[in-house]
């Protein structure tokens, strides 16, 4: 596949789950602006058909798309990113994401987590 | 036509059907490629589809062939059969693609990589061959419903004349296309149509071919969409012909020239859409992937 093709690589060797691989690539480039609000992405089907994994795999990963309001799936349209898929908040969305799994691998309760939200919003 | 003597008929073609496509299957499992890289993905994916190509057409003569042994001497008894012919023709020239296409490698290894372009049927398929090949069985309704009102109990067309002198004759006019055989013609129209389709889905849904661009992998598959559909374009487009055909010579014969000639021009004109569209090279340039565009070769082999 040549360099600059828009594209999603799964190393099935790694520790991260391939439909993790599969969302994370594709919020990279909503974020890059190489996806744009509209963008049709491939089907489940055919997603999975060329990376050889299993169609649940891929739709995993657009399921958690969709549950973050970055891709939308249309009857007619099939799967676009969505209207507020703005590349800021992708990349807001991508590091609150980061930093809700790092402060519960850190012992952190939710209710703490918030509260180093606020604290953190007040300082800046 | 006795139950036993249908499944003498059926029972060797549905054979003939089942052994091209075991020797499609095989060809084509001899064309997967045995060395990793992009050239030799190409190499394979071109002899893949070329094969497929010439195998599908290789099936039509041998399928119509043993149509012909099989059915042509129960044609009379049972006029209905005429229709295995399109079926059987039609279904066995996709059913190779379908082989084919079902066959590609699905990709193996830790690292995988795949284009995020959509594709569907839509984007693959040549879009004046497929509303031909959907306008078919639509363009064969009005004949069918003629033939089918006009046709006497005993399945010909018949018509009282009369002579110069006053004295009424009955004219007859056939083969004609009752509802036996127009129904007929329709299921296998519809049949072909439908499994042209379904092997259009499976273009669109084949694993891509690994390492190369995604619209060379799209032209690929836009070049297998034009070969599919060739089929069912020509033998959907003969088979209105015929039925317009038969429906004009006997209007023609039972003393309505003008409806005859007619019908028998909308015949002429079926058969010459089909065979020219058909013959018409796919609008797909298959360059070398790298850059460096064999497309002149490719044209040719095509």
């Amino acid at each position: 596949m040549p360099a600059g093709e828009l594209q999603v690589e799964i190393d099935l060797g790694s520790g991260v789950p391939p439909y993790e691989q599969i969302r994370s690539q594709i919020l990279a480039h909503i974020a890059a602006e190489r996806l744009v609000v509209g963008d049709r992405l491939p089907t489940i089907r055919a997603l999975a058909t060329d990376l050889g994994v299993a169609p649940g795999t891929v739709a995993r990963a657009y399921r958690e798309l969709e549950g973050a309001g970055t891709i939308v799936t249309r009857r007619r349209a099939g799967t676009v990113v969505a209207d507020g898929a703005d590349p800021g908040d992708v990349i807001a969305r991508q590091a609150a994401h980061a930093f809700v799994r790092a402060a519960r691998e850190a012992g952190l309760a939710d209710e703490a987590i918030l509260d180093v939200v606020r604290g953190a919003l007040l300082r800046e | 036509m006795s139950v036993v003597a249908l499944l003498l008929i059926l029972v060797p073609l549905l054979l003939g059907v089942a052994l091209v496509i075991a020797i499609a299957y095989g060809v084509v499992r001899l064309t997967s490629p045995r060395r990793e890289g992009t050239e030799a993905a190409v190499r394979a994916a071109r002899h893949r589809v070329a094969l497929v190509h010439v195998c599908a057409w290789l099936a039509v003569p041998f399928l119509a062939l043993l149509v012909v042994v099989l059915v042509g001497a129960s044609l009379t008894a049972l006029p209905a059969t005429v229709a295995l012919v399109p079926a059987v023709i039609g279904l066995g020239y996709v059913a190779v693609f379908a082989v084919g296409e079902s066959t590609w490698r699905r990709p193996a290894g830790e690292r995988r990589s795949a284009s995020l372009t959509a594709r569907s049927v839509a984007t693959i398929s040549p879009v004046t061959l497929r509303r031909l090949t959907w306008g078919w069985p639509l363009l064969a309704l009005p004949g069918i419903v003629l033939g089918g009102v006009s046709a006497a109990p005993t399945g010909e067309l018949r018509r009282l004349r009369t002579l110069p002198d006053g004295a009424s004759t009955w004219s007859f006019g056939e083969p004609y296309p009752s509802w036996a055989v127009g129904l007929a013609l329709l299921a296998a129209l519809v049949a072909v149509t439908g499994a042209s389709e379904l092997v259009l889905r499976s273009i669109a849904a084949r694993p891509a071919v690994p390492d190369v661009p995604s619209e060379w992998d799209a032209d690929l598959r836009r070049l297998t969409a034009h070969r599919v559909l060739r089929g069912p374009v020509i033998v959907g487009g003969l088979t209105v012909a015929g039925l317009y055909a038969c429906l004009g010579a006997a209007w023609t014969s039972v003393g309505m020239p003008a409806v005859g000639w007619s019908l028998v021009a909308l015949a002429i004109v079926c058969a010459v859409v089909a065979l020219s569209v058909t013959s018409h090279r796919a609008d797909v340039t298959l360059g070398d992937p790298s850059g460096t565009s064999d497309a002149e070769d490719d044209r040719a082999r095509r």
